[in-house]
This record gives structure tokens, C-alpha cells and sequence, in this order.
């Protein structure tokens, strides 16, 4: 960003301090705690768990000759973190002011990032209180927002159904993602019919109201932890609705994010009058088959950059 | 809520315009013969635009405009962060690479010269294929290119050829299927479905679409 003067700079830092403050006594009110995340990731980690395109990463090497990667998901450091120092029964909720650093248009570029995690509860009343501080956050900015909230883990679960080849299956993925109807008709013409066929068809379908989408995906034989995820997420959309809330939340199922590892609901926050995502968020299981670790996490993001974009001075 | 659209000028917009002509809610809105640029129907809170077809594309995807009609290969092209909502059955034509007729022998060699108004989609093209090339990039008479000795091969649209027979070329591979598409912007669809949503069911019924 590009400054006239020292002053002016001054200015946008104490702005941008007042606004993410604001939203931290927010966090801070509901029992969430300030967690530091660790700035490194282990490359080979993030290529093995395929959870973003390597060519995004800012990398380095360490003394020792490793590569390391500058983090490009705050989530992820947060989690290395966890999984080294966590033991049975412990429920954390914590907040984090942090950046991350990603490859884009042959630069590095740099992101502010603000959010909640809670680790250790399954429980769909944690999913309730992050949609809700979500909720809370974009309603401090605007009236008119909307919170698209999916459920990836299903798209994932039929697309191996349909046993297709890597590219074949990243150009489904895409055009899922880019509303390409037409695209994703000429993959599917050349298979034969079976259960995946139909379900991807009529992806674009299976939004709206969650009562009735998951009405029509009873036909498919989804195993019993989508099934339980698709009802934990009905009942907090029933709950949303008691809040008066509902209206902001729109659940869509072919609303597939940017990192695959969303092992239930994964949402994205938008205003009206602006062009781009002001929030990211989802559940999640932390694994570590040498730590025999099943961590369960669920929390949001805001970008910070976007947010300050969008209020374009306002006051709260 | 008010729906802006990015019709393109030229031959691919005065198709798009001769369909919403033939849907009778919206038509005689748009004058193809006008220099008029912008055209309200006030009843129903739409308003079209015409701008370049190379441009519809960054109109859209920086939410200027909701939803837009451009060609798959300013998609493919500019690879806009969009929706892309459909395809029609106009301005159906083919993304070609030509060569002079008398000149077979380009396969041969190890770096291929490419004149092009489409550096990206060549780019990936040929990548994909393991072919080396140099790309001259031109913003028009592509087909001058190999005449005058500045590449050997051509990327261009190709609708019926004549053009390229004229210029003593002739289409070696057809790299795609291209025709009209209709993109909206990500989160004006996510906020304006339901206008988004109706417009195109409207449009459908002026026949336009692949299906």
C-alpha cells in the first residue's frame, strides 16, 4: 500500500488497530484466548497432505539443508502447534492476529489475517457459536451480508465414487467451483450411470434450504459421518433460524474452498458492496498417525486487508 | 435490486441482441444501431452495456457488471475469476492453428513460432502437447504473420476459413470448440441469484442455449 506521507500511514495503522481490536474484544469476550502461531510449515508435510498447490508457497531452506515454507495458512501453524503439545480431554478456544505469505502473479505476497479456533469439542454447539461470532463480525460492518456455507466433504466423498483420473478429476473440481454446468456435462457424458453421475448432474441443485437438500441426498448412500455432519449442520441452521439470524446463511453444496481439509461444513463470508471474501472458516479433524492423534477443530479467518477495503474509512 | 449486463460490441454482440430481441420482455431495449452504450429497461431494474469483447471479462470479474456475454476464448484467454453460468449456440466457431499451405515442414523444428492474439492459451496448449514455442504476440491480421515470414504458425478463430484460404493458409489442428458464454461476477450471484437466475431462464427461451 502506498502512502502520501508518514502521517498518512500512521493514520491507516491506528484505523486498522481500532477496527481489528474492536473485533478481538469480541473473541475475547466469549472465553477465546491469544495464541502465537509458528511462521514455519514443513514442505514435505503440506506436498504429502496435498492441502495447497506448491507453487503458492513461499519457500525457504534451513541450516540443516530442509525446506521449510514461510506459513500460507495460519490454521495449518496452529495445528502443528497443537498437535506436539496436546493430551486427551483438552478444550482450547483461542484467537490469533497473524500473516501468512503466498506466491501470486510471480510475487510474494503478504496477508493479515484475524480469527477463532476451538480444538477438542465434536459438539454441534461450537459449529452453532462460530457461525453465530461470524455472523457477529460481518453484522458489526454492514446489514447486507451473506455467510455461503457448504459441505466439501460430500463433493470429495462422491467424486472418489467415480474413480477418475488426477487431471480429469481437478477439471470436475474446477468446474464445480466456476458454476460450469456445460463442462461438467461433457466429463460426465463419457461414464456410465451410477449413483456419482446423478449426484454430480445435479450439484448445482442441492442449495438453498438444507432441510430439502438433505431430503434429496438421502437417495445417495453417503456413509454415517456425512450423515451426521449434513444433520449436526441442519440442526444449527433450525437454531440460526430461532436466532433470527438465518437469512444471512445460504448453504450451497457445490461451494467448494480453497483448502481440502474440511472434514464437515466449511463457509465463506461476503458483503454486498464488496468484491471479494471478508471471512473463511469450517470444521475440521487434526490426524497424526504417530502421535495416534484425532484432534477435532472448527473455527473462521477474517481478511483483514479485504475488511479495511470495504469499510474505506467508516467508523464502527 | 438493479442487474447490470455486459453485452460485447461487434459481431458476437449483435447476436446476443438479435436473441433478447426475440424475448419479447426484453425486446427493442437495445439499439445495435445506436452509439448509445447504455440501455435501461426500468420496469425491471436491468441495464445492458456494450464493451469491448476483450474487456466484458475485467468488467465482470471486478463486479462492474453482475453477469456478461463474451467469447469461451476471452475466458480461456484472460482466465477471469468468474462464474461461468453457460454456453450458448452462438458464435460458435473453432480455436485453430493454421499454417501456409506450402509450408508442412514447422513440425520439424525445435522451437515453433507462433503469431497469436491468444499467448495464453497457446502458452498451455503446446505445454501440454511438450512442444517448445515463441510467441508473437498481435492484436490483429494474425494471418499476415507467416506471410511475411515473422512465425510459422497461427492460433487464431477460425468461423468459416475463408479468411485463411484467402491468405494462402490453411488450418492444421483445431485446438477448441468456442462459443459464446455467460459469466457472472462470483459474488453478484451469490447476493442477486434470483434476478440472475430469472434473466437467464428469460434468455433461454430466445433459444440461445447448447443446453
Amino acid at each position: 500500500m502506498y502512502f502520501s506521507g508518514i502521517k498518512e500511514k500512521l493514520r491507516f495503522s491506528n484505523y486498522k488497530y481500532n477496527i481489528v481490536t474492536e473485533i478481538e474484544k469480541g473473541f475475547i469476550d466469549r472465553g477465546y484466548l491469544y495464541l502465537e502461531a509458528n511462521p514455519f510449515e514443513e514442505y514435505e508435510q503440506i506436498v504429502i497432505e496435498q492441502r495447497v498447490n506448491p507453487e503458492k508457497l513461499v519457500k525457504l531452506v534451513d541450516p540443516q539443508g530442509k525446506i521449510k515454507v514461510l506459513s500460507s495458512d495460519i490454521t495449518s501453524g496452529l495445528i502443528e502447534d497443537i498437535k506436539r503439545q496436546w493430551s486427551e480431554g483438552l478444550e482450547i478456544k483461542v484467537f490469533y492476529r497473524d500473516r501468512v505469505y503466498k506466491i501470486k502473479d510471480d510475487n510474494i505476497k503478504i496477508f493479515e489475517k484475524l480469527g477463532v479456533e476451538c480444538f477438542g469439542n465434536f459438539s454441534y454447539d461450537v459449529d452453532l457459536e462460530i457461525l453465530s461470532m461470524a455472523h457477529e463480525v460481518l453484522n458489526k460492518f454492514s446489514d447486507n451480508f451473506l455467510i455461503e456455507v457448504g459441505m466439501s466433504s460430500i463433493v470429495y466423498y462422491m467424486l472418489d465414487s467415480l474413480e477418475l483420473k488426477k487431471n480429469e478429476r481437478e477439471v470436475l473440481i474446477n468446474s464445480i467451483s466456476n458454476k460450469d454446468s456445460y463442462e461438467i456435462r461433457k466429463i460426465l457424458k463419457q461414464m456410465e450411470d451410477n449413483e456419482g453421475v446423478e449426484f454430480f448432474y445435479n450439484i448445482f441443485n442441492y442449495r438453498g434450504n438444507i432441510i430439502e437438500v438433505k431430503k434429496e441426498l438421502e437417495k445417495f448412500n453417503l456413509p454415517k459421518y456425512l450423515i451426521k455432519s449434513l444433520c449436526s449442520l441442519e440442526k444449527n441452521f433450525i437454531e440460526l433460524e430461532k436466532k433470527g439470524i438465518v437469512d444471512n446463511f445460504y448453504f450451497d453444496l457445490s461451494f467448494i474452498p480453497e483448502f481440502n481439509y474440511y472434514s464437515a461444513f466449511s463457509f465463506r463470508g461476503y458483503f454486498e458492496d464488496y468484491n471479494g471474501e471478508i471471512i473463511k472458516g469450517g470444521r475440521y479433524i487434526l490426524n497424526s498417525t504417530e502421535e495416534d492423534l484425532v484432534v477435532p477443530g472448527v473455527g473462521f479467518s477474517i481478511e483483514v486487508a479485504d475488511l479495511i477495503k470495504h469499510l474505506g474509512g467508516k467508523l464502527i | 435490486m438493479t442487474l447490470s449486463i455486459a453485452i460485447p460490441k461487434g459481431r458476437l454482440g449483435a447476436q446476443v441482441i438479435k436473441v433478447l430481441n426475440s424475448v419479447n420482455l426484453y425486446k427493442d431495449i437495445v439499439d445495435n444501431s445506436s452509439r448509445k452504450l447504455v440501455f435501461f429497461k426500468n420496469d425491471e431494474n436491468i441495464v445492458f452495456n456494450m464493451v469491448k469483447n476483450a474487456d466484458v471479462t475485467t468488467y465482470v470479474e471486478e463486479k462492474v457488471f453482475d453477469i456478461g456475454f463474451t467469447g469461451m476464448d476471452m475466458v480461456m484467454e484472460n482466465k477471469p475469476n468468474v462464474y461461468i453460468l453457460d454456453r450458448l449456440n452462438i458464435g460458435v466457431c473453432k480455436l485453430s492453428i493454421a499454417a501456409l499451405s506450402n509450408n508442412k515442414d514447422f513440425k520439424d523444428k525445435r522451437l515453433i513460432r507462433v503469431a497469436t492474439s491468444y499467448p495464453t492459451i497457446s502458452k498451455d496448449y503446446f505445454k501440454d502437447k511438450g512442444i517448445d514455442i515463441n510467441i508473437m504476440n498481435l492484436n490483429g491480421s494474425v494471418e499476415l504473420a507467416p506471410v511475411l515470414g515473422l512465425s510459422d504458425v497461427i492460433v487464431d478463430i477460425v468461423e468459416t476459413g475463408n479468411t485463411l484460404r484467402e491468405n494462402g493458409l490453411e488450418v492444421v489442428e483445431d485446438m477448441y470448440e468456442i462459443s459464446c458464454a455467460l459469466i457472472a461476477n462470483k459474488i453478484s450471484y451469490k447476493f442477486k441469484r434470483k434476478e440472475i437466475d430469472e434473466f437467464i431462464n428469460n434468455f433461454k427461451s430466445g433459444g440461445a442455449y447448447e443446453g
